[in-house]
């Protein structure tokens, strides 16, 4: 079984390795092809070198596999993490929840910090307006001490 | 002759009978007339000695009498007086005694009045107070209120300008942290999404 690279983590991405791999699965060989940095990162990340027909036809298995069983979420964000930030994320999520999540990460600066994720039955908001909504009548209660 | 004589005897008589009388008649009037004269002088005298004598009793019976009477009727004005003045205190003390009187329990009345007006205003005045005072707290509340509420907005506002230039790394351990904190239901609904 192989793993995701952290780099790989949305299903678009998947798509286009899908899609990538099944031109590659069409010819006789890959050498002398150029490929995607997905394609490279994901061939890096297990260890294959050389890809050959039969290593292409089991990473589209793969991939395909994991485009229909890969639970995804969304992760709404303030702001954009970069490529590390993201790759972080991604491993930290794969570490704790599972090692084939995909993550959909949408930029809402209206959040202004925090987050908001969304699985595919509950929505978990720690954004800060949310937050500064919600306790308003905290705050109103602590000026009123003041 | 002789009865000539006597004739004229006689009448000589006669005549001087009748002289006589005329005479005794001359003199009776003159008489009568001075007698009466004086008569009438003594009346006249007597008349203004009695009417000066009378005039003058009079007037000593009328200045004894007035002198009488001004005493008397000093003594009856000073009696009067003295009366008037006395029965005048008296009654003018009862008077004052009685308006004394009514005025302590007119005073007294009104005091009471009063103090009852006074006590009703008293307890008028501390439930109006009373109200006021919860209408003015009502009215501070509700002003705080209004003015915490434009606060705290302004300190979201604020905030929310602040955290905006909050980039992602600054934010990451308070998402790290609010996911781990809900790493179980999070997981759960992962793994029924499977």
């Amino acid at each position: 079984m192989y793993k995701l690279p952290s780099t790989i983590y949305t299903k678009s991405q998947l798509r286009q390795l899908q899609t990538e791999l099944n031109q590659l699965s069409s010819l006789r060989t890959a050498k002398n092809i150029v490929l995607s940095a997905n394609l490279q990162d994901l061939a890096t990340h297990n260890g294959l070198k050389d890809l050959n027909t039969a290593l292409v036809k089991k990473l589209l298995t793969f991939v395909e596999s994991t485009l229909q069983k890969a639970p995804e979420i969304s992760l709404s964000l303030a702001s954009l993490p970069n490529v590390e930030e993201r790759s972080e994320l991604v491993s930290w999520l794969r570490g704790k929840f599972n090692a084939q999540l995909m993550l959909h990460i949408i930029i809402q600066p209206e959040l202004l910090a925090g987050c908001m994720l969304r699985t595919d039955s509950n929505v978990y908001d720690w954004s800060l307006r949310t937050a500064l909504e919600s306790n308003q009548e905290k705050l109103v209660a602590r000026l009123a001490h003041v | 002759m002789t009865i000539v004589i006597f004739i004229l005897v006689a009448s000589a008589v006669i005549l001087l009978v009748l002289i006589c009388i005329l005479v005794a008649q001359h003199f009776y009037e003159s008489t009568q007339k001075k007698s009466q004269k004086n008569s009438q002088q003594d009346t006249a005298s007597l008349s203004r000695q009695a009417k000066a004598e009378a005039q003058e009793r009079f007037s000593a019976t009328l200045t004894k009498e007035t002198l009488a009477l001004e005493k008397s009727l000093q003594a009856q004005a000073q009696s009067i007086e003295s009366t008037f003045t006395k029965q005048l205190n008296d009654m003018t003390t009862t008077q004052l005694k009685a308006y004394d009187q009514a005025l302590a329990t007119v005073l007294q009345k009104t005091l009471e009045q009063l103090q009852g007006v006074t006590l009703k205003g008293e307890q008028q005045r501390k439930v109006a107070e009373q109200a006021l005072e919860a209408e003015a707290a009502k009215s501070k509340k509700a002003a705080q209120e209004v003015v915490d509420k434009k606060v705290a907005e302004i300190l979201v506002s604020y905030l929310a300008e602040v955290a905006g230039d909050l980039d992602y790394q600054q934010q990451k351990d308070y998402l790290f942290k609010s996911l781990e904190a809900n790493k179980d239901a999070i997981k759960k609904d992962i793994e029924r999404s499977v």
